[in-house]
């Protein structure tokens, strides 16, 4: 082990919710020295909880915890004069600035990108917004279920679904901004190499729209050049989907022959699929709607669990519909040390989720919890912008703090 | 300049999420070689994307597929037989010019041909090697696969998405896109890290916790309440309306999401019904998170005998939240992703011109490449003559032996 990816990048995170505060998070989580702006109000993902039986708290936001582990905190105040001159400074400081917020919070007092870029030539400037900084529909207003609907996945779900007359659903939980946050994060991270080696820095223009359209790029090219059928079609094979077991629900996929071949021995091989020809892809692919009725009724009598490690160790991808209580017992994640005990002083001590990345040299890890609202103005404004203890006083009265 | 012009990246990764990977690094401006076995090439040169309707053909010619032609773009392509210890050696030598190397294989699979980290550090000391497989590389489950749906059934993903009094569902391919994004950012922190240290590393990337880190704040509520976090269809825990309402016509839907009192008069003025906003019942969020039943029906007689397009204008004009349910054709179709350039103009030597999703972001001084995804071994003679220095001699030695195509 020697220690944490991203030690020495300083990043200046100026945004809310869940996109901006997951790209920080990633960032922060590898050692980046990761500064949270909130307003005096508090970032509003606060009051998002879920909250513990105790009731809402805005330090006990599930949200709030588990997006911004590793971070300090500060408050500050934008609207006022002295607050955007501690900005400012910050942005100085800071190699990269996150901002989540649209373009005109910052352009509005004489920070857009023009600004920035003089105060620190070196500034990786990502910026995330619904729709882009450009284009007729930049500063119109989006969000977690409009978003997913205008870059198209929302229209695909629910899969399997039979019931044209009901409309669309959306993915749970925040899907828009993590995709939106790792996308975000990536992007950084290249401009973070390439400012090591030219001292450049870039302008990044995030949409959560387009990040969306990235994600179903495949069915989009499909359905243009192909006719491959795009939406909820009903007639996804089993197999190939969701089915149900006795007690819950298990996902299959069979795509090559060889896996379908043990899918049916899994089933005992069944007189109605006897024969090569339901060994060929293409035969599958006009005939296995034939035979929907009756591998649902056998998968109906199983158990998901079972099912699941039976299969498996056939060589078929298969997997059980986990709920967050199957998935905090999981004999797999507990293996592999998944979830990460952290003591938060308001929040108390709670196993978080982790990474998919195990890393042999630069593991992630929640180097500190998230920040009490305003947890780090001190030593922030104090050592890091030398603001003396009178001038500091001055901006609290400005209610710049 | 692009960011990562410079870096190469061997790629031993097939279907989807290993291959969106590397394609993001490609855009990135890193060169990446996608490494294929040439009696077994990527799955997404055999299929096409399912469903088709009857009878289109279902085995495509392995440079036409879409799903293919979608992940792998800005890439070099090098075919070989890796089941034989000349091709594995040839791998190795490829490695050995390369900054990354990028497999999705299950757990062991790339031990078995001798191309696991430790033995492609012997070739390349600082070499990054990102491994993708579906539950990660140890665990009593590391030798189980997966596909994109079955990481979002066993992250949590799955169980969560689709409406309450119905099925939960999975989703499409996008989690192994997801998955791909993340763990090209691995990549890249590993690399700024090499930057720093000189030193490389093996990253073990599991792709059904990829999924389970973007449900973290509802995992964390189950751990600080005991709840089980259940489906919601399209309600927001705190907002309403937030609903995707019925349009005129077959299957048109527009999405709507007001977050304050001030977009709900807004909302209410569009619809020809200001009154509403003065109505108790929906007088502020608590009153018309309890009403939303009663307030999504009165929305909804609006929304069904107007056109999709229109109302989401006029909704957007009053500054509400609004989107309709896009499908393939109007995301093509869209003024505003054309004029932002969403979509690149890619010349495929078999298909002529396409139009393919490009990278989600826009970068200053970095001009998105735009290159077809390669043709099955086009670039066999680059990588053998111009990376490895064979000479004329020893590639035809090789395509003699069955080596390489």
């Amino acid at each position: 082990m020697s220690g944490s990816a991203l030690t020495g990048v300083r990043v200046v995170e100026l945004a809310t919710m869940v996109a901006g505060p997951y790209c920080g998070k990633m960032l922060a989580d590898l050692g980046a020295d990761v500064i949270k702006v909130e307003s005096p109000e508090g970032d509003p993902s606060r009051e998002f909880g879920p909250f513990p039986t105790g009731g809402p708290h805005p330090e006990r936001s599930a949200m709030f915890l588990y997006l911004n582990t590793s971070k300090r905190g500060i408050t500050l105040n934008p609207d006022v004069v002295e607050g955007l001159e501690a900005l400012k400074r910050l942005v100085k400081w800071a190699d990269i600035l996150i901002d989540s917020f649209p373009p005109e919070r910052l352009e509005g007092p004489g920070m857009g990108w023009e600004a920035l870029t003089q105060l620190n030539p070196a500034l990786i400037y990502t910026s995330i917004t619904p729709y882009g900084r450009t284009g007729p529909r930049a500063g119109v207003k989006g969000d977690e279920l409009t978003l997913i609907h205008a870059g198209g996945l929302g229209n695909l779900l629910p899969t399997r679904s039979v019931d044209v007359d009901r409309a669309p659903v959306k993915m749970g939980g925040y899907a828009v901004g993590y995709h939106g946050g790792i996308t975000a994060a990536l992007a950084t991270m290249a401009a973070v190499l390439s400012q090591k080696k030219t001292g450049c820095g870039r302008l990044i223009d995030i949409s959560l729209q387009e990040v969306i359209l990235a994600m179903v790029r495949t069915g989009l090219a499909g359905n243009r050049y192909q006719d491959s059928t795009w939406g909820r079609v009903p007639d996804r094979p089993p197999a190939m989907g969701r089915m149900k077991t006795r007690d819950g629900y298990i996902v299959a996929g069979t795509p090559e022959d060889h896996h379908f071949r043990a899918f049916r021995e899994l089933m005992g091989n069944p007189e109605w699929l006897a024969g090569k020809q339901w060994e060929s892809l293409a035969y599958r692919a006009h005939h296995l709607m034939e035979v929907t009725d009756k591998i649902d009724e056998w998968v109906l009598h199983q158990n998901k669990d079972e099912l699941h490690h039976r299969g498996a160790k056939m060589g078929i991808a298969m997997g059980p519909l986990n709920s967050a209580e199957d998935l905090m017992k999981d004999e797999q994640y507990t293996a592999r040390d998944y979830f990460v005990e952290v003591e938060h002083p308001e929040a108390g001590r709670h196993r978080y989720a982790g990474w998919p990345y195990r890393m042999t040299a630069t593991s992630p890890r929640v180097q500190r919890p998230a920040p009490l609202l305003g947890e780090h103005n001190g030593e922030i404004y104090g050592s890091l912008l030398e603001y003396s203890p009178e001038q500091y006083e001055l901006l609290q009265r400005a209610g710049a703090v | 300049m692009l960011p990562l012009e410079g870096i190469r990246v061997a790629d031993f990764s097939w279907v989807w999420a290993g291959p969106y990977c590397a394609m993001m690094l490609a855009a990135l401006g890193a060169e990446v070689i996608k490494i294929e076995g040439h009696r077994r090439t990527d799955l997404m040169r055999h299929i096409v994307n399912w469903p088709l309707p009857d009878p289109a053909p279902t085995v495509v010619p392995p440079n036409q597929g879409m799903a293919l032609n979608s992940v792998n773009q800005n890439k070099k392509s090098f075919t070989l037989d890796l089941s034989r210890p000349e091709g594995v050696a040839l791998a190795r030598r490829l490695v050995a010019v390369s900054d990354i190397a990028v497999d999705n294989m299950r757990a062991g699979a790339m031990t078995k041909m001798g191309l696991d980290y430790e033995e492609l550090c012997k070739v390349r000391p600082d070499i990054i090697v990102l491994s993708m497989s579906s539950r990660g590389q140890e665990g009593p489950q590391k030798d189980y696969a997966g596909y994109a749906t079955i990481h979002h059934a066993i992250g949590g993903g799955a169980y969560i998405t689709g409406y309450p009094d119905d099925d939960p569902c999975h989703s499409t391919g996008d989690v192994d896109l997801m998955n791909g994004t993340n763990a090209a950012f691995s990549v890249l922190a590993a690399l700024y890290h090499r930057m720093e240290t000189g030193e490389g590393q093996f990253i073990d990337y599991s792709q059904c916790e990829g999924v389970t880190s973007i449900i973290g704040e509802l995992l964390l509520g189950y751990e600080m309440n005991g709840q089980i976090p259940e489906r919601m269809g399209n309600a927001h825990p705190r907002y309403a309306p937030h609903n995707v309402y019925r349009c005129w016509g077959v299957d048109r839907w527009l999405a709507l999401e007001v977050h304050s009192d001030d977009e709900f008069a807004a909302l209410a003025e569009v619809i020809g019904q200001p009154e509403m906003a003065r109505d108790p019942r929906f007088s502020d969020m608590s009153s018309r998170k309890k009403n939303e039943k009663v307030l999504d029906q009165l929305i909804e007689a609006w929304t069904r005998e107007r056109d999709r397009d229109w109302m989401v204008a006029e909704f957007c004009k009053a500054n509400l939240a609004a989107a309709p349910s896009r499908n393939a054709r109007d995301l093509y179709a869209d003024p505003h992703l054309r004029a932002r350039g969403a979509f690149l103009k890619v010349d495929h030597p078999e298909l002529g011109e396409l139009e393919l999703v490009g990278a989600p972001w826009k970068m200053s001084d970095a001009e998105m490449p735009a290159r077809h995804a390669p043709l099955l071994g086009e670039h066999n003679e680059y990588v053998l003559r111009e990376l490895l220095g064979l000479s004329e001699t020893e590639v035809s030695e090789l395509r003699q032996n069955d080596i390489i195509l």
